[in-house]
């Protein structure tokens, strides 16, 4: 097998790897409590009125935390849907990003970085 | 340490966390980071920046504070002029430009919005110290929170030992 090749395989394991561990199944795991209060937001509600800056919770606002979330779920919303399932995968699709960032700057930095001067 | 990374990556991935949204800027920032500690090109320090910046807009300016403390990396190998190196004025300049307008614009829709993040600061910084344990079921989470201190410290050893040639 090439490098190629073998490259190849190694990213088509991870997307399979990442596609199992975050996407299967997402809606049936308990969100926590942060997670909880994000899914309860008004999110359909604000995609109606177009105010992306104050998310609210039962129509007062919500500002525990910054809006990027909300901003991310509304995404969701938008493309796949107002769903228990949409809802969730920003987070999902981070946990993604991390794997294959992580991936990435192992191959390209720091492995070749710390390993070679040893 | 990977088995555990894994699992609480597939926990908060999968759980709807809001966690998940800073830690996976955190985590990428801090590959940046390191990327251009191995090879000294402004653009990762820039990148490194950034990505705090979404960090902070995902889930407060504690993400920023962290990375660019560094204080973890600086201990294990041993050089304090690092965390000096990492300040870079375009890289507030980026960070502030990517976290401000949001805090601004809430500022100005909600004008109470400084004042009860304050207030919020104080009193969380303050609760762990000030409630009975016996009159707040909640609070023994707190205390069950300590120990994992020096549990990090012991995980970050080996790599303290490696990069000191131990």
């Amino acid at each position: 097998m090439t490098d190629r090749n073998k490259l190849l395989a190694m990213q088509l394991a991870l997307v399979l790897a990442c596609a199992t561990s975050f996407l299967l199944r997402i809606g049936r795991i308990r969100p926590d409590r942060r997670g909880r209060a994000a899914l309860r937001a008004d999110c359909p509600r604000v995609l109606g009125r177009h105010d992306w800056i104050v998310p609210t919770l039962n129509g007062s606002p919500w500002l525990e935390k910054p809006a990027l979330l909300f901003w991310k779920m509304m995404n969701s919303y938008s493309i796949f849907g107002v769903s228990d399932w949409a809802a969730r995968i920003p987070a999902a699709v981070h946990a993604t990003a991390v794997v294959v960032g992580i991936f990435f700057f192992m191959r390209v930095s720091v492995l070749p970085a710390n390993w070679t001067r040893r | 340490m990977i088995a555990a990374s894994s699992a609480g990556m597939i926990g908060f991935g999968r759980g709807a966390s809001t966690d998940m949204l800073v830690s996976a800027p955190f985590a990428l920032a801090m590959m940046c980071w390191w990327t251009w500690h191995q090879t000294p090109k402004k653009l990762w320090l820039l990148l490194f920046y950034g990505l705090l910046g979404i960090g902070a807009l995902a889930k407060g300016g504690g993400s920023g504070a962290r990375g660019v403390g560094g204080r973890r990396v600086r201990r294990a190998r041993r050089d304090g002029k690092i965390f000096l190196r990492t300040l870079s004025v375009t890289g507030f300049l980026l960070f502030a430009a990517i976290v401000l307008p949001w805090y601004l614009a809430v500022q100005h829709k909600v004008p109470q919005f400084f004042r009860c993040s304050l207030l919020s600061i104080i009193w969380n910084a303050l609760a762990p110290i000030s409630i009975s344990i016996h009159n707040h079921s909640g609070i023994t989470f707190q205390f069950f929170c300590w120990p994992h201190c020096p549990g990090r410290s012991c995980a970050a050893s080996p790599y303290r030992g490696r990069t000191a040639g131990i």
